[in-house]
């Protein structure tokens, strides 16, 4: 929440606390029908600086300027983005505040934790605005350039251990995907701090191998001794033109390895505010500012309207289960940990 | 009627005191209070970490376990055969400024050796025991304000219930009062609006609009006419 | 070291914005050092959430101007007022206040400036110049050496408590439980809550906060109000301490240098360094019983060495996000809150080498700063021990929880601030090392999580810590040391009372 909007919203409309004739010169600013006539709150549930945080940052100015109103962009982070969206789902449905959430990061995650406060297929769509998605990093000593070679030196036990981010995260799953499904025949996956965690590890060869998203691996890949191997995404990634694909080696892993940045707005939030947001998303995206900005950070950018959202937001969840046995797989992270 | 009361209160706390001399072996202080607190929560999380899973619940247990036994031994010290009792309860000086502390103390007068040792041992007198009793009341009134009225609010009323406390003049109090509003309202401004928010009530009183920060003004007053 | 990095750090920090945040964050720290009670890391616990929207740059420069500028403020109450309770200015209090009470209180304090001045500034860029192979230590130091690291970190609560042992382990196994609530680093469940506020555990930074400035205002309002002793006048002449520090250059190099060794090993902070460099001035000088008189060498030595602990305990704050003192805590809490991993990046060209440099180049500024600050103001800095406390308190207070509210908008982050607030008021009373609890806090995910990778790594074999063979000889080593910190201390009781038997 913004202080603008605070003074609206805790004047105007929070009349439950019966404060409201303290207020009565002041009125919500969408009873009077022009969407928005006030500044908004966009809410990424990870803390400054991280991932979602940056596309955020990139192009909230641009739909400041699209809308006619200040965004102001609120961290909401803990709990692995859920207390964001836990908190999102809280707030007024009116418009005025909206929110990233990875999916179908959020849902797996929601999934994993048997999360019975709110659900995921309550929240409205508003757009998607970004792409990314994960990748098999490799330390150069062993020579792998492709998904193939990587598979084999598995098989050969010339390689044991594998590098994931951290506990019922999405990408331990996928560690089991990629050993039941296409036979990468890891010994020994660990879990490490996140992202970065599973970076230093496969720089150190703590790990000769692990999963990262396409921006860390950017990283990860410049500063030397680490390549990337294959995708896991369906997505070009501009910045690995010659990358191996999963694809080539099975089914797609898509419907867990590849994220959209999707914009969603409280329960409720009706559908012609959602537009003139989603509407306003989409000039930022499409803006030369932010292709400059896409070219120079290795961040995908795609926008997406108000329907593909709907229908991507509406299939996450039953992709999900559909492809991943969640029973088994909270028994294997039982298991594992003996 | 509170004199009884407090009569009472102290009468039966020195009878406490009593009882827990005979069982300590020594006259029972918050040392033992604060080492009741670490065995109690101990206890309660080495107990609670039987719903985990094993591998979750080693962590726990060990330092749980660790907590009950090292603070059952500094409660029991008393009780305990020397050898152990003198590991348990005597201080030891790792660090070897032993000489330099006996050399200063040799030539010093005794005012300044008592200084040193404070600092080395990192304790320090207590002239009102009142004062940190206050502090930490006021602090959780500060807290259930907070959140009920929003901390914007809070604020000023915690400080001038410290200044009523420690006699302020008026002049000063009015100035404390008012810079601490002043803080609180550049969090608001900056930092996050929700410190206007009561948590737990979601109480949301007006918040005053300084008619130096035009675009906040403008945007209240006509929110509602455009 | 990568000088193109060097340059382009060095372009950073020569803006206008961000030298003003160096200068300010040293003033800052100055104030909060020498107003009476508040220390080095209350002051940074207090400017942290203040960071909150400000650049990550320029908020881990402001915080690491207070850090060293309050190692500085601390000498001035240690000299002006002889405060106990700022640990790391302890032995500066041995010859600074005889020396005040001898009218040479300026003397005390430009030999404080210069002295810090001088080993801050020698101690950084030494650690410029061997930043490049900080890398290759950091990505030596893998999970098991991290755990073991961390191990090391808590052991040394036996050497840094003074007191009982047994006490300072009771501290820092308590600080390790609070780390246990929250969800479980490797299953799936949510430890002690189910909460989504403690989802991710209790805050540390408000852990922080809550031990170091609520405790120590409890701790303040029950001390009487006036502190500042009339008698004391700022005599003495300023260029006699300048003079004085620079015919002493072996102390000052001996104790920096000291400082920094000390400071780099985790768990060891100032408080530690200065009465190790105090004793080992003592013990090389001609007229050892001349300390504790207002022996000008005392107070280089002391001064010296605190100032030189701040480019040590950065090395293990950045490279493992481990601590070595309470103030790094709090850096640390800062590097995270603006989402900078410690860690190989922070040593790497293309992480986040640019901001190490820039850090370490604010240092280096920063003691100059404190070298014209201290040496112009010494005869008005006095003013700032005479403040009535009770303004001080609530004030502190309010920050307190405004910052910490402000930290992730988190409810529980307030109650947290009070509970610890009282623990760590009857902790420091009756002598529990607050320090010992801080390091358990901030060890405590490091230490179970590393433990459970390494298990993970070696397929559940407790070997992968003392195998050399298999896993390399820095574990081994490493458990060796902590055996020795552990056991030495027994051992050395029954040595001195054979020898003496």
């Amino acid at each position: 929440m913004n202080r603008r909007e605070y003074l609206l919203n805790g004047i105007g409309a929070a009349s439950a606390v019966s404060l409201a004739g303290l207020a009565g010169c002041l009125d919500d600013g969408q009873a009077s029908g022009e969407f928005p006539s006030d500044s908004l709150t966009w809410m990424i549930p990870w803390s400054e600086g991280g991932g979602t945080d940056v596309y955020a940052r990139q192009l909230a100015p641009l739909a400041e300027d699209a809308l006619g109103e200040p965004i102001e962009i609120h961290n909401e982070s803990g709990a692995g983005g859920l207390r964001g969206m836990e908190w999102l789902d809280s707030q007024p449905d009116d418009g005025y505040v909206f929110g990233t959430a990875n999916t179908p990061s959020w849902q797996f995650g929601w999934r994993v934790r048997s999360i019975d406060d709110w659900e995921p297929a309550n929240f409205e769509p508003i757009a998607y605005s970004g792409v990314f998605g994960y990748v098999i990093i490799v330390n150069d000593k062993y020579g792998i350039d492709d998904f193939g070679e990587l598979r084999d030196a598995y098989a050969d036990g010339e390689l044991e251990r594998f590098a994931y981010q951290g506990v019922g995260h999405d990408s331990h799953a996928i560690s089991y995907l990629l050993r039941d499904d296409y036979d990468l025949e890891w010994d020994n996956a660990v879990a490490f701090d996140g992202g970065d965690g599973v970076n230093e590890a496969v720089m150190s060869d703590e790990a000769p191998a692990g999963i990262a998203t396409n921006t860390s691996a950017i990283e990860a890949v410049n500063s030397g001794d680490v390549s990337a191997v294959v995708s896991l995404m369906d997505t070009d990634i501009p910045a690995f033109p010659e990358i191996d694909r999963i694809t080539n080696y099975g089914d797609s892993l898509s419907y867990i390895a590849e994220f959209e940045l999707t914009q969603v707005a409280p329960p409720g939030t009706p559908v012609e505010v959602r537009r003139e947001i989603a509407d306003a998303i989409e000039v930022a995206a499409t803006h030369d500012d932010t292709t400059a900005w896409e070219e120079e950070t290795g961040n995908i950018v795609e926008y997406g309207d108000l329907d593909e959202t709907e229908t991507i937001l509406e299939e996450a969840l039953d992709d999900l289960e559909e492809n991943i046995d969640f029973e088994e797989f909270e028994q294997r992270v039982e298991a594992a940990e003996e | 009627m509170g004199t009884t009361l407090s009569r009472t209160l102290r009468d039966a706390i020195s009878a406490l005191a009593d009882v827990g001399e005979i069982v300590l072996r020594e006259r029972p202080t918050m040392e033992h209070v604060l080492l009741v607190i670490f065995f109690v929560t101990g206890a309660y999380m080495f107990w609670g970490a039987r719903e985990f899973s094993a591998g979750a619940a080693i962590f726990p247990r060990l330092t749980a376990g660790a907590t009950v036994v090292l603070s059952a031994l500094l409660l029991a010290r008393n009780y305990l055969p020397e050898p152990i009792r003198s590991v348990v309860s005597s201080p030891t000086q790792m660090v070897s400024t032993g000489d330099v502390e006996e050399d200063v103390a040799a030539s010093d007068d005794e005012q300044a050796d008592s200084d040193r040792e404070s600092a080395g041992t990192y304790t320090y007198d207590i002239d009102d025991p009142r004062g940190p009793a206050v502090v930490g009341v006021l602090s959780v009134v500060y807290m259930v304000l907070t959140f009920t009225i929003g901390m914007l609010y809070a604020t000023p009323i915690f400080v001038a219930l410290y200044a009523l406390w420690a006699d302020i003049s008026w002049p000063k109090a009015t100035a404390l009062v008012a810079s601490s509003f002043g803080i609180a309202y550049v969090f608001f401004l900056l930092v996050t609006p929700e410190v206007a928010v009561g948590w737990y009530t979601e109480w949301r009183f007006p918040v005053p609009v300084l008619p130096e920060l035009p675009f906040v003004a403008v945007s209240a007053l006509t929110g509602g006419s455009a | 070291m990568s000088v193109e990095t060097f340059v382009a750090a060095a372009e950073t920090l020569f803006t206008l914005e961000t030298m003003a945040w160096v200068v300010m964050g040293v003033l800052l720290g100055i104030v909060v050092g020498a107003l009476p009670g508040l220390g080095p890391p209350l002051g940074m616990a207090i400017i942290l959430p203040l960071t909150l929207p400000m650049e990550p740059t320029n908020a881990i420069i402001l915080l690491i101007g207070v850090y060293s500028g309050s190692m500085y403020g601390g000498s001035i109450a240690a000299i002006l007022i002889n405060t106990p309770g700022v640990s790391s200015s302890a032995a500066t209090m041995f010859d600074g206040y005889p020396m005040s009470k001898q009218g040479r209180a300026a003397t005390a304090l430009s030999i404080s400036a210069t002295a810090s001045a001088i080993a801050g500034a020698l101690t950084i860029v030494v650690l410029l110049l061997f930043s490049p192979f900080l890398v290759e230590v950091v990505l030596a130091v893998g999970t098991p050496e991290r755990f073991l690291v961390a191990i090391l970190g808590l052991a040394m609560i036996t050497v840094v408590a003074r007191g009982s042992i047994v006490k300072g382990l009771l501290a820092g196994v308590a600080g390790l439980l609070v780390t246990t609530v929250g969800s479980a680093p490797m299953s799936l469940d949510n430890r002690y809550t189910d909460s989504m506020l403690l989802y991710d555990g209790v805050s540390f930074v408000a852990v922080l906060i809550g031990l170091f400035a609520i405790a120590e205002m409890m701790k303040l309002a029950g001390q009487e109000g006036g502190i500042a002793e009339d008698g004391v006048r700022i005599g003495g002449g300023v260029s006699a301490g300048i003079v004085s520090t620079l015919k002493r250059p072996i102390t000052v190099v001996k104790s920096g240098f000291l400082g920094m060794v000390i400071g780099s090993i985790p768990g060891a902070g100032a408080t530690v360094s200065n009465f190790i460099a105090y004793s080992e001035a003592v013990r090389s000088s001609d007229d050892p019983d001349s300390f504790g008189d207002g022996n000008e060498t005392g107070v280089v030595a002391s001064e010296a060495s605190n100032n030189g602990t701040v480019a040590g305990s950065l090395v293990p704050a950045i490279s493992f996000g481990i601590p070595g003192s309470s103030s790094t805590a709090v850096l640390i809490g800062g590097l995270l809150m603006h989402d900078l991993r410690p860690g190989q990046s922070m040593f790497d060209p293309s992480g986040e080498l640019a901001l190490t440099y820039a850090m370490l180049l604010a240092l280096l500024l920063g003691n100059l700063v404190i070298l014209l600050v201290g040496l112009s103001l010494v005869t008005r800095l006095g003013i700032l021990t005479k403040i009535d406390t009770n303004y001080i308190i609530p004030m502190v207070i309010v920050l307190s929880f405004l910052g910490t509210f402000a930290l992730d908008t988190n409810p529980i982050d307030v109650l947290t601030i009070i509970v610890f607030g009282v623990l760590g008021f009857y902790m420091v009373r009756h002598n529990y090392s607050v320090i010992a609890f801080v390091l358990g806090v901030v060890l405590g995910d490091i230490a179970e999580q590393n433990l459970y990778r390494s298990l993970e790594l070696s397929d559940g074999s407790y070997m992968i810590f003392v195998n050399p063979f298999e896993y390399g000889w820095l574990s081994p080593l490493l458990v060796l040391v902590i055996c020795l910190i552990l056991v030495g201390p027994f051992l050395q009781g029954r040595l001195e009372r054979y020898r003496d038997g």
